[in-house]
């Protein structure tokens, strides 16, 4: 399917799945859902022409991520700076907590070899565990097939799918 | 056309200073970019986005779905309806002053679909 460079929006699959997590027991009609992806592509090029221009009277050639939170205080969208810059806390916390673990580990005095070995070693088990968990999940599969052929007439699967699409 | 990987790989923020990704997003980062660039006109290709920026604008994108779902299904409430509808949105869209730049955007959807 060709998209010319306008018609660009985010996946519909992104949309759809966020849009259940909101609001999971309301339908939504599809021609609703077009509209609300389309009205997303709008949103993003507000605030990238807004934190555009606020780049543009700094001089700067780069758009950093004050540019973006300031053009949305601009377009009232105030509240959505405060969340955006609480998850980016959030971020940086992440960050420097895995900083100070990767630390921790070279202290450790363990030297690489040995963390190889240790590696590999990890891997062939894992590699064992996921043969026995396929095998095992190949075995259920054939034991629901026999079950299926002793007991035709029931039905396998589940409820109805309220999803509009 | 974008390489599937790429805009996959995208979907994480990578923090610099350590290569793990840690996934902050729903949205992949390069296809916002994409949007993003689209909206800069002649700016779009003198001008650099940081990576950061793009996960600023996918965050507040999310809100974005958030707030006109939400304004929206209180109209679909008090319309004792169980389907969000397309004239819930228009009403969501016309009533709101924050909504109000969608109203050329819910001109050409309604045009494209009916």
């Amino acid at each position: 399917m060709a998209e010319s460079e306008e018609d660009l929006t985010i996946p519909r699959a992104a949309m759809n799945k966020m849009i259940k997590e909101i609001l999971p027991s309301i339908r939504v009609a599809n021609d609703s859902r077009e509209l609300i992806l389309n009205c997303c592509t709008e949103f993003i090029h507000l605030i990238s022409s807004e934190a555009n221009e606020i780049c543009n009277q700094q001089t700067k050639k780069t758009i950093s991520p004050e540019h973006v939170l300031q053009a949305l205080d601009k377009l009232g969208f105030g509240d959505f700076r405060q969340a955006a810059q609480e998850v980016m806390e959030d971020c940086k916390q992440v960050a420097a907590k895995r900083r100070r673990q990767s630390t921790r580990l070279e202290h450790l005095g363990i030297p690489e070899e040995e963390l190889l070995r240790q590696q590999q070693e990890l891997f062939a088990k894992a590699r064992e565990e996921q043969a026995q968990a396929e095998q095992h999940e190949w075995q259920m599969m054939q034991f629901a097939a026999q079950m299926a052929t002793q007991n035709p007439g029931q039905s396998a699967s589940g409820s109805a799918d309220d999803d509009e699409y | 056309m974008p390489n599937p990987a790429e805009e996959h790989s995208e979907e994480f923020f990578e923090d610099s200073e350590d290569d793990a990704p840690v996934k902050l997003t729903q949205l992949p980062l390069a296809r916002i970019k994409r949007i993003m660039k689209t909206a800069l006109g002649e700016d779009s290709s003198v001008k650099l986005i940081n990576k950061e920026s793009m996960f600023v604008v996918a965050q507040a994108t999310e809100l974005f779905i958030a707030a006109i779902a939400q304004e929206t299904a209180k109209i679909t409430h008090t319309n004792k309806k169980k389907t969000m509808t397309m004239q819930h949105l228009i009403t969501t869209i016309k009533e709101s002053e924050n909504f109000a730049f969608l109203e050329g955007t819910m001109h050409s959807t309604n045009g494209r679909i009916r």
